[in-house]
């Protein structure tokens, strides 16, 4: 018995698969918390009173003498800075759910820790940052084979389709409002559907946005979904057209904005308002559009070589009244209705990359943005308007596994006019970043 | 003591028991076979086929260690212008040749259709013990159906050899034949992190290589005895990283060729695709702009592509891709449903319904089974839980970019018992809550079953390392197909040394 006992055990050890159950299995959600901690460290040759560190210089500050002695300058010129942040830390959940009318169904929230900034006693904006979780994104989603549905809050369509070489890896160059890369970091409350077209190994991507008009042009600024004054909302387009090159893909994308907005002379007199302080014979109102084409590309230059790749990106920008793609401080001439008329704005950037392995990379580019001289002048005034950025920037990534590393020099050139004189004031500041992310 | 003393006893009467059971085994000689020349019907037999196709036969089968094939000098004059599918005949020239079992066969050619029958004489009772049959459109077909043929009648001496009782009838030992074969194989450790495992004839025909990728390389091992041993490696070109890994003979010269899912530096796809040249490995195809995986489809297993675009990992249909002038091309795309990805899919009728299913893992989501019509029928549990990470670039200035923890293999294969059943990895984490970091603690191969109530467990493995990925395949001569596992116990990081294993476990008949 016990020899028979000893035999079995033996025998079963050798016996494999060995495990012989029964049981039922399933479930449909998953859910992961994901981001990612990150630290910039920023040499500056000019205070910058921006506390978002990015990694090229938005605007380079007026020099502490203005050129031409119309007018002094700022403080920041020559005040040379070494900031650290950590607020561009991430965090997100985004959960996967079953399939739900044939799609596969996404919620996704991401937050950051580059808060609101208000004043802590006057709750008004203030330029300390006051690190509290913001809501960046939070958005459903459903995709279907060649179709995809999103309704919530997401980055804006339009100037999204190419991003520089280092905010691909880790880091923007200069995404914020004004900077000569487009401001497509502008999120709004959107419906956005898309569908696919194959053509061989060609894509054809056609993308359509119903929006919160987001284009920053409106005196509430410490409303959280801060966007124009408009009772109309914003249309965003875009049509992107990939296909293979090289053994890689080429890209190129048009993409389009419209939006209203109307602006009055005393929002107290709106007719939706409760409590009217003043004469409905003194409301004056005045419609005006918020206008933007946008023109992306990348081209992948020659095939892979056993020295890595090479790439060139690139896009364009035509906008009207658009505070975020022109130079931020004047998408309007005025803020008189019947005096307003939309500032013009024009820019782009390109850029070539080499990636050397899959660990490491090297960039090169530069961008321009103006507004419009005219629409600059008709503003009038005596305070210095921005008018003309230009920058140039070199980076060098490297990221093993979860960690990425992010060096770059950047040079920003910015000049300014003086509307009542038209003279024109010009200075550069440089920066150095060292950015350290740790993705989770 | 004396405790201690019971306890040594006890050992060494297992070890007695399993020495004396593999004396027993080794004690009793495997039947002899005797392969006889082809029979040929067609509208132009050419001779040397008659010979050619036994050869097929002969070495496929004399792979088995449960029989030995006996080819010898048959001359076909022996024949003399007779059938060798004649029961006497095959008596006659088994006794002549002292075989104890005798194939014969015969060929029928009717344009390119073509059928090959073949029987199996007992030569002391002149009976027929099976007859083996199998049909073909096309005259490229002949061999793989021959090793089809081949595989029947191994199967068939291995279970007359199971079932046979022991040479040394008055061994104790229960069911000795089974021990050596049913024993789980674990490898030296590996000083590599394996990402992908396949199996096949890749330097010699008939002979099951082991061919492994690691990110950055290409090993092809052997087993021998109880040891792996590495025979070649190659470096992924040009920088690239590897994903996964098949062999298959496509080109169809009999011996199977590499196939390597690479990623290239800029986010690109840079597969390749190698063949053993008979000295070191040389490139067919590189810098292959797709996802290579061999799947299983409802007309067998084909060998798949699917592309990758400038922001999604998996974009466009996925297409079967073939050989033409020595390049590899798409071709047509079978239809799946549409959220099916490429490398973790199979289509079969799983329940025997004579309706195809496919059932799918893709990444985040459980397993999925559907109809031909995309409709989904069930789902399981988040198998193929896996450790290659793939982020493509982010196209956007702030959103996320397309990123996936690929999903595991998924096979189709034949459950001793169970019927056609599916094979998956289920990977456990210690913290399973995070995107991308990830904490294996170890991993199971699970069998699953199809049936109208839903998916079911029917068994899985013992509890391994981390399983980076497995194959089903012959590795050894016994013909008995096996579950070969490629596990990592540690991976390779900033400070740590990357481990990994080869577990070879028998699926069973």
């Amino acid at each position: 018995m016990r020899r028979t006992a000893i035999a079995l055990a033996v025998g079963a050890l050798f016996i494999a698969p060995a495990a012989q159950a029964q049981s039922n299995v399933a479930s449909t959600f998953d859910a992961k918390l994901g981001g990612y901690v990150q630290m910039n460290t920023t040499w500056d040759s000019d205070e910058d009173d921006n506390d978002t560190l990015s990694a090229l210089r938005k605007i380079a500050p007026p020099p502490r003498k203005a050129q031409n002695g119309t007018l002094p300058g700022s403080a920041q010129d020559g005040q040379k800075t070494l900031r650290w942040a950590s607020t561009r830390t991430r965090l997100f959940l985004d959960v996967h759910g079953s399939e739900l009318w044939g799609a596969k169904t996404r919620a996704y929230v991401e937050m950051d820790f580059d808060g609101l900034r208000l004043n802590e006693d006057s709750g008004a904006a203030s330029a300390s940052a006051a690190n509290t979780p913001r809501l960046r994104r939070a958005y459903m989603r459903w995709d279907w084979t060649n179709t995809w549905v999103l309704i919530g809050q997401q980055t804006l369509i339009f100037l999204d389709a190419v991003s520089p070489y280092g905010t691909t890896y880790i880091e923007g160059v200069g995404t914020q409002q004004g900077a000569i890369t487009g401001g497509a970091r502008n999120r709004a409350p959107a419906f956005i559907a898309a569908h696919n077209f194959h053509f061989g190994g060609s894509n054809l991507e056609v993308i359509g946005s119903v929006a919160r008009n987001a284009t920053n042009n409106q005196p509430l600024t410490d409303l959280n979904d801060s966007g124009a004054r408009a009772e109309r909302p914003a249309y965003e387009t875009m049509v992107k057209w990939t296909m293979p090159l090289f053994g890689r893909q080429a890209l190129a994308a048009v993409s389009t904005y419209w939006g209203e907005e109307t602006i009055n002379n005393n929002p107290a007199l709106a007719p939706d308002t409760a409590t009217i302080t003043g004469t409905a014979a003194a409301l004056r109102t005045q419609t005006l559009r918020n206008v933007g084409t946008g023109l992306q590309g990348a081209l992948p230059l020659g095939p892979l070589t056993p020295i890595g790749s090479f790439e060139v990106r690139g896009s364009a920008f035509r906008a009207t009244n658009m505070a975020t793609w022109n130079l931020g401080s004047n998408s309007t001439t005025s803020t008189t209705p019947g005096l307003a008329a939309p500032v013009h704005a024009h820019g782009g950037w390109a850029e070539v990359n080499w990636q050397i392995t899959p660990k490491h990379g090297v960039a090169a580019g530069g961008g321009v943005s103006k507004d419009d001289r005219n629409d600059v002048l008709a503003i009038g005034g005596t305070t210095l308007r921005v008018q003309d950025n230009q920058g140039y920037w070199l980076m060098w990534t490297w990221t093993d596994g979860p960690f990425g590393f992010l060096t770059s020099v950047s040079n920003v050139n910015t000049a300014w006019i003086t509307p009542t004189t038209n003279a024109e004031t010009r200075n550069s500041s440089q920066s150095v970043h060292f950015v350290f992310r740790y993705s989770f | 003591m004396k405790a201690g003393k019971v306890g040594i006893q006890k050992r060494f009467a297992a070890a007695l028991l399993l020495l004396v059971g593999w004396c027993a085994v080794a004690a009793a000689e495997p039947p002899r076979l005797l392969v006889l020349p082809f029979e040929l019907f067609a509208a132009q037999p050419q001779d040397y086929l008659r010979r050619a196709l036994s050869d097929v036969l002969a070495n496929r089968i004399g792979q088995s260690r449960d029989v030995v094939v006996v080819q010898g000098d048959t001359p076909a004059e022996a024949l003399a212008g007779r059938s060798p599918l004649a029961a006497a005949v095959a008596q006659e020239l088994g006794t002549a040749q002292r075989a104890d079992y005798v194939l014969s066969g015969r060929l029928t050619q009717i344009g390119n259709r073509f059928s090959v029958d073949a029987t199996l004489f007992d030569v002391k009772s002149g009976q027929l013990v099976e007859r083996y049959s199998a049909e073909g459109a096309d005259a490229s077909e002949i061999i793989p159906k021959l090793g089809e043929i081949a595989q029947s009648v191994r199967q068939s001496f291995a279970s007359r050899a199971s079932a046979a009782p022991p040479a040394a009838a008055a061994a104790p030992a229960p069911a000795p034949q089974a021990v050596p074969a049913r024993k789980t194989w674990i490898s030296k450790a590996l000083p590599i992190e394996i990402r992908g495992i396949a199996v096949g004839p890749v330097i010699e025909r008939g002979r099951a290589d082991i061919v492994l990728v690691t990110r950055q390389e290409l090993q092809i091992y052997r087993r021998r005895g109880e040891d792996l041993e590495l025979v070649t490696r190659y470096g992924a070109p040009r920088g690239g990283e590897n994903i996964g890994v098949d062999v298959a003979d496509i080109d169809g010269d009999g011996l199977a060729e590499i196939y390597v899912s690479a990623s290239a530096p800029s986010n690109a796809l840079a597969s390749y695709v190698m063949r053993w040249n008979g000295s070191a490995l040389q490139p067919l195809a590189t810098a292959l702009p797709w996802h290579l995986r061999l799947a299983q489809l409802a007309d067998g297993p084909a060998l798949l592509g699917q592309g990758r675009s400038f922001d999604k990992l998996f974009d466009g249909p996925i297409r079967r891709l073939g050989w033409r002038d020595g390049k590899l091309v798409p071709g047509e795309a079978p239809p799946l449903p549409g959220h099916v990805t490429l490398y973790s899919f199979v289509v079969a009728d799983l329940n025997g319904d004579g309706k195809t299913q496919v059932v799918s893992l893709q990444s985040r989501s459980p397993l999925m089974v559907y109809d031909m019509q995309g409709r989904v029928l069930g789902y399981g549990a988040k198998y193929g839980q896996s450790a290659v990470y793939l982020e493509d670039r982010r196209a956007t200035n702030d959103g996320q970019p397309d990123q996936a923890q690929l999903p595991g293999r998924l096979r189709a294969v034949h459950l001793p018992g169970n019927g056609l059943g599916l094979l998956a990895a289920e990977n456990q984490e210690s913290i399973g809550f995070f995107y991308r970091a990830r904490n294996f603690t170890g991993g199971n191969v699970v069998a699953l079953r199809w049936q109208e109530q839903g998916l079911s467990e029917v068994w899985r493995t013992e509890q391994l390392a981390y399983v980076a990925d497995f194959h089903v395949s012959e590795l050894q001569p016994s013909g008995e197909p096996m579950l070969v596992i490629a596990t990592v116990s540690n991976f390779e990081g900033m400070v740590s040394k990357p481990r990994s294993f080869v577990v070879v476990i028998p699926l069973g008949k």
